[in-house]
């Protein structure tokens, strides 16, 4: 009979066994004398390469890629295990994240068989890295009000508009563009999805400094850009569907993206508490244990509703919570460690805790902000009438 | 990996909540005992996955059975002691000048001369237990008694003593958990577990009975944000259902999140409670009651808000669950005491190394 068992299948524990070998040998040591993260996760571009690069020959990227298409054919709960490995090993993450996160599934599922065979392998191998042009200034939470256009001039479209918020531009040679190709319709319709080689005449991309003093996101021009029509997913004017499959993968297992991040976060809270020495005052204590209790509701529900992804072919309600519940959390990790840093003589933590306090702030914005997801909840999820 | 349940614990849990939406399962004590064990929530075979997802049911229908002490708090000692459950049953173990709670009877936090009640050669038993749960009702009463070899779980024919309830009426929190102080002077008594024994026995009881009511806490959340939804649904006031103001609606939103986390992490502790050792399930135990106690009350005063004036009435139901989820709340130590645990299990000793993890 089976059973509910929240422990590896023999299969899953050599996967993961095999997976912590390679990372034991093949993460670069990065931490400071004191132990402190001596580098944010982009600020050495050609290590972040090289490792993907590792990363693919091993076999680790696109684990859930179907075989026919470069990938492993493994189940989500592999990609999780995945997940969970490197955020213990402190190793970085493939530099295509949103290639094969998100567009390389889209091509998947929506793609011609040229683009699949065009961009699948060198998402793969990290040879070209994909970011999202989904958001606009008039665009945000309301996605369906996006103003760039791309005409139609014989066998081109010719892209003129803004895009803003993109992360991961300032790395990224294409991008996942979302345009009206039909200007005379309205919101959901007349939208096509366009994949775009950033280095086409009338494309600027400028960086937007945001409050940490980095910038991880861009703002991308397009001023008469031409793009070949074969640039279309599916089909155009069907880019609203395609949009929403992107952002379907992106809800998929980003819950245990989201929460492997967030554990790397509470093991440096807890290596800060001891290297200043806070580890013994209880109220220190109470709030490490809060933020070890938000940690874990997100780890198991996580699980809960892989459980259920599996079982129906659909995300449960659950998964609509982790995103809400994992901004709010990692904001008040991060709080508490720059906390916990104040005073005393700076080192390596309390400079990464700054950063890492000021960057939470973006977490109930980014990727649906909290009231979007609270709206989604109460409609979706609980039933309640439309709010406002 | 697989954290679905099975048909089989759906069905438990499915049959429960059918049979405890009757009146039958509230209104006459020896009748709704009769059923317990006719559905057979006694049963050796259950684990304690099954009996979290009981205990859940039963925290959403608020039942006043004394199940849970039964089979979290008795189960354990009952079970160790080659006794099958059969009829109310229940565990003495606060004093009032001795163990307060269950982790203060736990080596190495326990010490010789802590437990005053004593256990003579011939099984007769001397001293006072303070606030122990259903001892009304409970037949089977296990204690912890001080032995010549240390502390002893015994069995007490409960209905030849008298408990005097130590609180009752409005003023009492959850008057459908009732706690009374036993007095066991001339008591006879027959063995249960042995002092070498008793350690582990009593860690179990303690794992169990959290994470039971662990589980009890999200079927009282989970009933107090139904409510809410369908009073915000309901209600019209400014010519619209108040639920579709973002004020109304958002902190239902949020408190659906608070519940669902809370229900992974009870789930997770059912089954780390069999499955796993010790210190990992006492982490995965602590983590999910400081979860779904919050949960309860939180969900409880959400919905207390949303009903207005009328949610602060006695005649709306609310304030039961209310009172349910302080009772949880504070049963065997608070939430704070809960993660000062947690925080010794994560940052002291050798546990601690690989947390958080499996």
């Amino acid at each position: 009979m089976r059973r509910m068992d929240l422990r590896d299948s023999a299969e899953e524990a050599a996967f993961r066994s095999g997976l912590r070998d390679w990372l034991t040998r093949s993460v670069p040591v990065t931490a400071g004398a004191d132990g402190a993260p001596a580098r944010g996760r982009w600020d050495d571009v050609d290590a972040v390469r090289s490792f993907s690069a590792a990363l693919h020959e091993a076999g680790y990227a696109g684990l859930t890629w179907p075989v026919e298409y470069g990938g492993r054919g493994l189940s989500p709960v592999h990609q999780a295990i995945y997940l969970e490995e490197s955020a213990r090993a402190e190793a970085g993450e493939h530099i295509g994240v949103i290639g094969l996160g998100m567009v390389g599934p889209t091509v998947i599922a929506c793609g011609s068989p040229a683009q699949r065979a065009w961009y699948l392998p060198r998402i793969l191998t990290g040879e070209i890295i994909f970011c999202q042009g989904f958001s606009e200034p008039e665009a945000g939470s309301d996605l369906s009000a996006v103003r760039t256009l791309a005409r139609r001039d014989g066998d081109t479209l010719v892209v003129t508009g803004r895009k803003v918020w993109s992360s991961y531009a300032h790395l990224a040679d294409h991008c996942l563009l979302l345009a009206r190709t039909d200007p005379g319709a309205t919101r959901h319709r007349g939208l096509s999805c366009l994949l775009v080689d950033l280095r086409t005449p009338g494309v600027t991309v400028r960086p937007i400094r945001q409050m940490t003093g980095e910038a991880e996101f861009a703002e991308i021009e397009f001023d008469e850009a031409r793009v070949p029509l074969d640039a279309v997913v599916g089909d155009v004017g069907d880019g609203w569907r395609v949009a929403m499959t992107t952002l379907a993968h992106e809800r998929g297992t980003f819950g245990f993206t989201l929460t492997a991040r967030l554990e790397v976060a509470f093991r440096r809270l807890v290596a800060t508490a001891r290297a200043r020495g806070r580890d013994t005052d209880p109220l220190v204590r109470d709030q490490i244990a809060a933020r070890y209790v938000e940690l874990e509701g997100l780890r198991w529900t996580n699980r809960r509703a892989l459980a259920e992804l599996r079982r129906t072919g659909t995300p449960g309600p659950e998964t609509s919570v982790v995103k809400l519940r994992w901004s709010q959390a990692h904001q008040r990790l991060t709080a508490l460690g720059v906390r916990l840093t104040a005073g005393g003589r700076p080192d390596g933590w309390d400079r990464y805790w700054r950063r890492e306090m000021l960057r939470s702030r973006a977490n109930t914005i980014e990727g649906g902000t909290s009231e979007v997801l609270r709206n989604v909840i109460a409609e979706r999820v609980l039933g309640l009438p439309r709010s406002y | 990996m697989d954290f679905a349940l099975t048909g089989e614990q759906e069905a438990l849990r499915d049959t429960a909540a059918k049979y405890l939406a009757d009146e039958r399962a509230h209104a006459d004590a020896d009748r709704a005992w009769t059923d317990v064990t006719g559905l057979g929530w006694l049963d050796p075979e259950l684990g304690t996955v099954e009996l979290a997802l009981l205990a859940e049911q039963l925290g959403h229908a608020r039942s006043p059975s004394p199940w849970w002490a039964t089979v979290g708090l008795a189960g354990p000692a009952l079970r160790a002691g080659g006794r099958t459950l059969r009829r109310p049953a229940t565990l003495a173990w606060a004093e009032e000048s001795g163990p307060g709670t269950l982790a203060a009877l736990l080596p190495p936090a326990r010490s010789d001369g802590d437990v005053s009640c004593t256990v003579a050669a011939d099984g007769t038993l001397d001293g006072r237990k303070v606030a122990v749960p259903h001892a009304g009702e409970a037949v089977d009463l296990v204690v912890a008694v001080a032995g010549p070899d240390g502390v002893e779980l015994r069995l007490v024919d409960a209905s030849a003593l008298h408990p005097a309830p130590s609180d009752a009426g409005p003023a009492a929190l959850d008057p459908t958990r009732p706690a009374a102080t036993v007095d066991l002077s001339g008591a006879a008594s027959t063995p249960l577990v042995a002092a070498h024994a008793s350690g582990d026995v009593l860690a179990m009881t303690r794992r169990r009975t959290l994470t039971l009511l662990a589980a009890e806490a999200v079927g009282v959340a989970t009933r107090a944000l139904a409510w809410a939804t369908g009073y915000a649904t309901a209600r019209t006031q400014f010519g619209r259902p108040i639920g579709a103001n973002q004020a109304v609606a958002h902190p239902l939103a949020e408190l659906y999140g608070q519940v669902e986390t809370a229900r992974s992490l009870a789930y997770r502790a059912a089954w780390s409670v069999d499955a796993e050792p010790g210190p990992v399930a006492d982490r995965a135990v602590a983590t999910a009651a400081v979860a779904g106690r919050e949960a309860a009350t939180t969900a409880c005063e959400a919905a207390i808000q949303t009903y207005g004036g009328s949610g602060f009435t006695w005649e709306q139901p609310l304030h039961h669950w209310y009172r349910r989820a302080w009772w949880l709340a504070t049963f065997d130590g608070t939430v704070s005491d809960l993660r000062a645990e947690l925080a010794a299990l994560l940052l002291d000793g050798t546990t601690g190394q690989d947390a958080p993890g499996r």
